[in-house]
């Protein structure tokens, strides 16, 4: 197993965000969690990452306590992530803004623009490098934050819903970019409302409801639970499916 | 009622709308389907007089709008709904709602559409203290609807309303949509979600590149090579 919480509490004043949360995600699996808007998804991403601390319990990364340590050196240890709300750095080009994540590996200039440049083929970036990312299209931004993430060498990736926002056919060959990645030891924890995203890219499923984990099972049995139909997906979507 | 006719928008040397005619009837839904960076959002803006048109025009009910500020068309009965919801945080539901009604001048007509938003979305009266950033990506978007509704507009401009919703909630808010059309509201809606904005649409538009480039009856769309290739993901 790569990445474990136990017992995961973090409550805002009166508010509980994560209530008694314990997640095993095993090497080079992809993981999905849904759930409601303001189930917790996100603050579990920030108390895997060091955003937070847990106001109770703990994480282990690679059989390491990763409990309260600083984002950045949660990022230097192998956990990469996106953001719901990407802030690149948009007066500088798509090729720069990769080469900030890449420095974190790289001893040189030369070397984190080659790192960058690899990663930015393998996003289908290239024809976009020198282009200012404030000029880019929202697809093209999606991708960059990915790169972004990627730029950091994980071997732990955690999506926050990248898709929000494109079209079916723009998501379909985002699924297809993601699916690349598969490859190797690389495991992914995605967040994301369109079940289309879900359903093909994940092998778990995690549902959280209130903070707490209402559900975990293979996608088949996710769709077909009747507490996740209750709270997230309603009875029309098992209608349509 | 609403027309909008050989409209071009430029942002700086960018051209985002080239030559878009469009026509929005009483009553209607009307869909407009694009990829990102279409120009779907300019649509809407040019609309709502948030940005202007270069040539074009733009008409309500045969008058002329296409150089009035936002607040005038907003006194005029087009009420936009902007994309990300753009509530107040900091503010209350009520508060949030009320910002809504500054062109009503009379408090007993601002009182009445407050009650009738509160009919719509029991949640909104419920939380009607609470700060509007407390609330749920869902409850938000409902309050960003009811807001629009607070101007007693004729038409409603709405951008993205599923945008980053739970399955569940998703159908709720397209549920509101058709409601508030049996009520007579007129809509322009701009969907990322191209399959359910042709289901609840009457007409639709398909926008390419600032371009129109296919339109016609919502059924129809649904089943068209081109939409079902580029916009379905089928």
């Amino acid at each position: 197993m790569i990445l474990q919480s136990h017992d995961l509490v973090k409550s805002f004043g009166g508010v509980t965000a994560i209530n008694h949360l314990s997640v095993t995600v095993e090497k080079g699996m992809v993981l999905g969690i849904i759930g409601p808007n303001g189930s917790g998804k996100t603050t579990f991403f920030n108390l895997v990452t060091g955003v937070y601390a847990p106001t109770s319990g703990h994480v282990t990364f690679d059989g390491k306590n990763i409990t309260g340590l600083r984002p950045h050196r949660i990022t230097e240890m192998g956990i990469g992530r996106t953001f719901q709300i990407p802030a690149p750095f948009s007066k500088m080009t798509v090729l720069e803004n990769v080469m900030v994540s890449t420095f974190i590996r790289a001893s040189s200039l030369k070397e984190s623009r080659k790192m960058a440049w690899k990663i930015l083929e393998l996003m289908r970036l290239d024809e976009k490098a020198h282009t200012q990312v404030l000029n880019v299209t929202l697809e093209d931004r999606k991708r960059l934050e990915l790169a972004r993430a990627l730029g950091t060498k994980p071997s732990l990736l955690l999506l926050d819903e990248v898709m929000s926002g494109l079209t079916p056919s723009e998501v379909k060959g985002a699924i297809e970019l993601i699916r690349s990645l598969r490859t190797g030891d690389l495991t992914i924890i995605v967040v994301e409302h369109i079940m289309d995203v879900i359903l093909s890219l994940c092998d778990r499923i995690a549902v959280l409801d209130y903070g707490e984990k209402i559900a975990e099972d293979v996608p088949d049995q996710i769709v077909n639970n009747k507490e996740v139909i209750r709270a997230y997906l309603g009875d029309r979507y098992s209608a349509r499916h | 009622m609403l027309d909008i006719k050989n409209i071009t928008v430029s942002y700086g040397i960018a051209t985002a709308l080239w030559d878009v005619s469009l026509s929005v009837q009483d009553g209607k839904i009307v869909s407009i389907v694009g990829s990102n960076g279409a120009g779907k959002s300019t649509t809407l803006k040019t609309i709502s007089g948030v940005v202007h048109p270069k040539s074009g025009t733009i008409s309500l009910n045969g008058e002329r709008i296409d150089h009035f500020p936002p607040h005038q068309i907003a006194h005029m009965g087009i009420s936009h709904v902007p994309e990300g919801r753009k509530i107040f945080p900091y503010l209350s539901v009520v508060e949030n709602l009320r910002m809504g009604a500054l062109p009503i001048k009379d408090p007993k007509r601002t009182e009445k559409l407050l009650q009738s938003v509160f009919e719509l979305f029991p949640i909104l009266m419920e939380r009607q203290n609470q700060a509007g950033g407390t609330l749920s990506g869902g409850q938000q978007q409902m309050l960003a609807i009811g807001r629009g509704l607070m101007s007693d507009p004729k038409i409603l401009l709405l951008d993205e309303p599923s945008l980053g919703l739970a399955p569940i909630i998703v159908d709720a808010v397209f549920d509101v949509i058709i409601r508030l059309n049996r009520q007579g509201y007129t809509m322009l809606l701009v969907e990322q979600n191209a399959y359910r904005s042709l289901e609840v649409g009457h007409y639709a538009y398909v926008l390419e590149t600032g371009k129109i480039t296919l339109e016609g009856e919502a059924s129809t769309l649904i089943d068209h090579p081109h939409v079902k290739k580029a916009y379905l993901g089928r």
